[in-house]
């Protein structure tokens, strides 16, 4: 019973995690029908700039807020630049212009910074577990459950309730007729890409909160596994980003819990023949809209 | 009000790459009117509408609109400035609610207009539906409630002039009865249209003017009435020879 609760636990933490960088995938996707690779670096700046400001003895809320803030600041430069200039130039041409832009950051953090994984000094209490109901939980896993609710709420109220939310979410299914209504393309894509970078930024504290460094491939397999989730999910569509999060998220902890220890090794073989296997009976994802073309 | 037309096209030219489809093309708007663009598939109508909306790959020409040069102008600016347009299979946002699709069709409020957001009891006064439906997602709506709302988000940018393009097509004998009663009642309320549409007969009947696309040319324009008894409008349908005839423009404005 206490493994149970504990394994769900993992699962809803680390599923979170994957639907953080998923929204932040399906959301650009929605408004620059950009797939960015480079999103994992997004989550890696956050990850330096968390072992910078910890170095410098900032305090924690600052530290935070600049997690937060500079993928951010990151993505909406990205976009100025990598993006912007190609945006007439079709999907290839921006995905390769993603991928350049992940390779170049990637060997800028191995040859500026270091190719080894550096240790970030985290408050001692991340590393302590509380007994809840008569089972122990780590404290890293219930802060990274509260700050997923905190962030998916928020983002609730965003996409309801805010003309920008609004766009962003019409944008999945039709963007140029969202551009038709007068929306400035020109703030629409940067906020979104700002909303994407500021979720990689939250992403990134948490999966760092769990394991203490950061390696220039930080991002790399977590927002791997969150491209999956927008597949399984929908590409463009947020709802279902959340949902192949948990999903993704799911049965990785589920094959890890229960695979024989001959078979551990090979859990992703599992976990993305599931995806691939859902994939075939639902090509366009869970929560693909029924009238998802863009035109 | 001054003799000037509200929305001034000259030598309009739209080419997608080699394709030219609409070439030099001038039409004028003047407020108050409807005026109906006429044409077989593929003259060239609803590139004519994208292009007015900055939206169009425009090779030429001049879009003035209230002696305010538009031409070039990005979507966004020309939908401030004060032209609004309801598209072709109406594109509302399906995954949005009614009210999300006012909102937006919002963002771009002319600049100057006093009346501020489209209010749901305004929405209410012109398609009571609607106003029941304000907080359902507009993908569930009936097809003629598409169009209503597809046109109230164009109302909402309270604009001068609104371009419908197709707003009868795919509805049923009954519903495209009512949008042409709803034009009716846009003209009423101060609203200048133009229009394209598939129904030449119809269309023809309401507007005060029209002009007849044929192979992306403006082959014929003048009154309604004039347009309708044309040979060359019956020759634009059937592809028949190119006529190029200008009937004497008689309408006065209302």
């Amino acid at each position: 019973m206490e493994l149970f609760v504990q394994q769900v636990v993992n699962a809803i933490s680390l599923g979170g995690i994957y639907a953080l960088l998923a929204i932040g995938l399906a959301v650009v996707f929605s408004v620059a029908g950009l797939i960015n690779i480079a999103h994992g670096e997004l989550m890696t700046i956050g990850g330096y700039v968390m072992l910078a400001l910890v170095g410098a003895g900032v305090p924690w809320p600052l530290i935070i807020v600049g997690i937060i803030a500079a993928p951010a600041l990151a993505a909406v430069a990205m976009e100025r630049v990598a993006f912007r200039p190609l945006r007439k130039s079709g999907p290839q041409t921006l995905f390769l212009s993603s991928l350049v832009v992940a390779i170049v950051l990637q060997g800028l953090f191995q040859s500026l910074i270091s190719p080894q994984p550096q240790g970030i000094a985290l408050p001692g209490f991340l590393d302590d577990a509380v007994e809840v109901g008569g089972v122990t939980i780590g404290v890293a896993a219930i802060v990274t459950v509260v700050v997923v609710a905190i962030t998916l709420a928020g983002l609730v109220w965003f996409f309801r309730h805010t003309t920008v939310g609004c766009s962003i979410r019409a944008a999945s299914l039709d963007f140029d007729m969202v551009r038709a209504v007068g929306v400035r393309a020109n703030r629409v894509i940067p906020l979104a890409f700002a909303l994407s970078g500021a979720l990689a930024g939250v992403a990134s504290f948490l999966w760092i909160a769990q394991r203490g460094s950061v390696d220039p491939l930080l991002g790399l397999t977590p927002v791997l596994a969150a491209f999956v989730a927008t597949a399984v999910g929908g590409l463009g569509s947020t709802a279902g980003a959340v949902l192949g999060g948990f999903l993704f998220g799911a049965l990785t902890v589920f094959f890890q819990a229960t695979l024989p220890d001959g078979l551990l090794p090979f859990r992703d073989v599992f976990t993305f023949g599931l995806v691939i296997g859902i994939l075939a009976f639902k090509p366009r994802g869970l929560l693909a809209a029924a009238t998802g073309e863009r035109a | 009000m001054t003799d000037q037309p509200l929305l001034s096209v000259s030598d309009l030219s739209v080419s997608y790459g080699p394709v030219q489809a609409v070439r030099e093309a001038s039409l004028e708007v003047r407020a108050g009117e409807i005026v109906a663009l006429l044409g077989a598939n593929g003259a060239g109508k609803s590139s004519t509408m994208w292009a007015l909306v900055g939206m169009a790959p425009r090779t030429g020409g001049r879009i003035v609109l209230d002696g305010r040069d538009v031409t070039g102008a990005a979507p966004e600016d020309v939908v401030r400035a004060g032209i609004a347009i309801v598209p072709e299979g109406r594109r509302v946002f399906a995954n949005l609610t009614v009210r999300d699709n006012i909102r937006l069709g919002g963002v771009a409020r002319r600049a100057g207009d006093p009346h501020g957001p489209l209010q749901r009891d305004e929405v209410g006064d012109l398609f009571p539906l609607l106003a029941e439906r304000w907080d359902q997602v507009a993908g569930g709506l009936s097809g003629g409630q598409q169009q209503q709302l597809a046109i109230a988000r164009a109302l909402a940018a309270r604009p001068r002039l609104v371009l419908l393009d197709e707003p009868s097509l795919g509805l049923s004998p009954r519903l495209v009865g009512e949008v042409f009663e709803l034009m009716a009642e846009l003209r009423r309320r101060a609203i200048t249209l133009l229009v394209v549409e598939q129904n030449v007969q119809r269309s023809l009947a309401i507007a005060d003017r029209a002009y007849v696309l044929q192979g992306g040319r403006i082959v014929l324009s003048g009154d309604a009435a004039e347009v309708r008894d044309s040979e060359a409008t019956e020759a634009a349908f059937l592809g028949g020879r190119t006529t190029t005839r200008t009937t004497t423009t008689t309408t006065v404005t209302g």
